[in-house]
């Protein structure tokens, strides 16, 4: 599995993480898809792991990725979104993740590489934060 | 199979390495802005060209060029692991200064377009996010 590195990661001191850091649980406790993701400042960037609900799954733990950091606007510094991506080689995943009023809506965009026959597809899951 | 996610362990509903084109009647059209006063992209076209791929024609608002040129989308997406249509889409584009990436998704009859607005210079601008809603053209 690699990660995708991003063009431009912005700099952890050049923009508020603090809305976005932390960890992240699924609003839905019988979901299939991602039970948890944490989102940490890591060497002026920011990484995001995902942990998948399924203990059946090959990759239970996707490990970290590099995530890019976004703002509402080009003169805000205030985090509320981010993008990061996994390849599993037969399958990658762009993740794209926004909060809306205190939720953590993270929607997975799906490319299946190999021979399968499954479509690639989209889906969302919803997240709150919690507290340390 | 493998999977990464439970979700994605299914029985295939087509034979192995037989992944047929996405339709993609669902997306093709004239998209306008819900929001009439948006700085970002007023509207969308998206087209299929003479490869039937997906092409994406962004008219600017505000904060990029009027015409943001026709780009072919990157990949297409179906709204789950089993369906033949396409209700989503990314594309990237490059501009001088900055990269847009847009990613879509239909969703009840909206398209639903994120964009991940990346500068490429260190010019003060933040990176930034933005999602708006489209309603197809004509659908009043």
């Amino acid at each position: 599995m690699t990660m995708q590195t991003l063009k431009s990661q912005p700099l952890a001191t050049q923009i508020n993480a603090e809305p976005l850091l932390g960890t992240w649980l699924n609003t839905n406790t019988a979901t299939l898809g991602i039970s948890k993701a944490v989102l940490s400042a890591r060497n002026n960037g920011f990484v995001l792991r995902i942990f998948a609900a399924n203990n059946n799954a090959e990759f239970p733990d996707w490990g970290e990725a590099t995530a890019t950091l976004f703002t509402n606007s080009t003169d805000s510094q205030e985090a509320m979104a981010f993008s990061a991506a996994y390849d599993f080689g037969f399958m990658e995943t762009d993740l794209q993740g926004h909060i809306r009023q205190g939720v953590l809506i993270i929607a997975k965009f799906d490319r299946f590489k190999d021979d399968s026959g499954r479509s690639n597809y989209i889906s969302k899951e919803f997240f709150f934060r919690v507290r340390p | 199979m493998q999977f990464a996610k439970a979700e994605d362990s299914i029985a295939p509903v087509r034979g192995s390495g037989d992944k047929a084109a996405l339709s993609l009647d669902r997306l093709l059209g004239a998209w306008a802005n819900t929001n009439e006063a948006t700085e970002e992209i007023p509207t969308l076209i998206l087209e299929k060209n003479s490869q039937g791929k997906l092409t994406v024609h962004a008219a600017g608002g505000h904060l990029g060029p009027a015409d943001w040129g026709k780009i072919e989308a990157d990949h297409l997406f179906a709204l789950n692991i089993h369906s033949q249509d396409a209700a989503g889409f990314t594309a990237s584009y490059q501009f001088d200064s900055r990269e847009t990436r847009l990613q879509a998704n239909w969703n009840q009859g909206l398209l639903v377009v994120a964009s991940f607005n990346t500068f490429k210079e260190d010019s003060g601008q933040a990176n930034y996010f933005t999602r708006e809603f489209y309603r197809r053209e004509g659908s009043e």
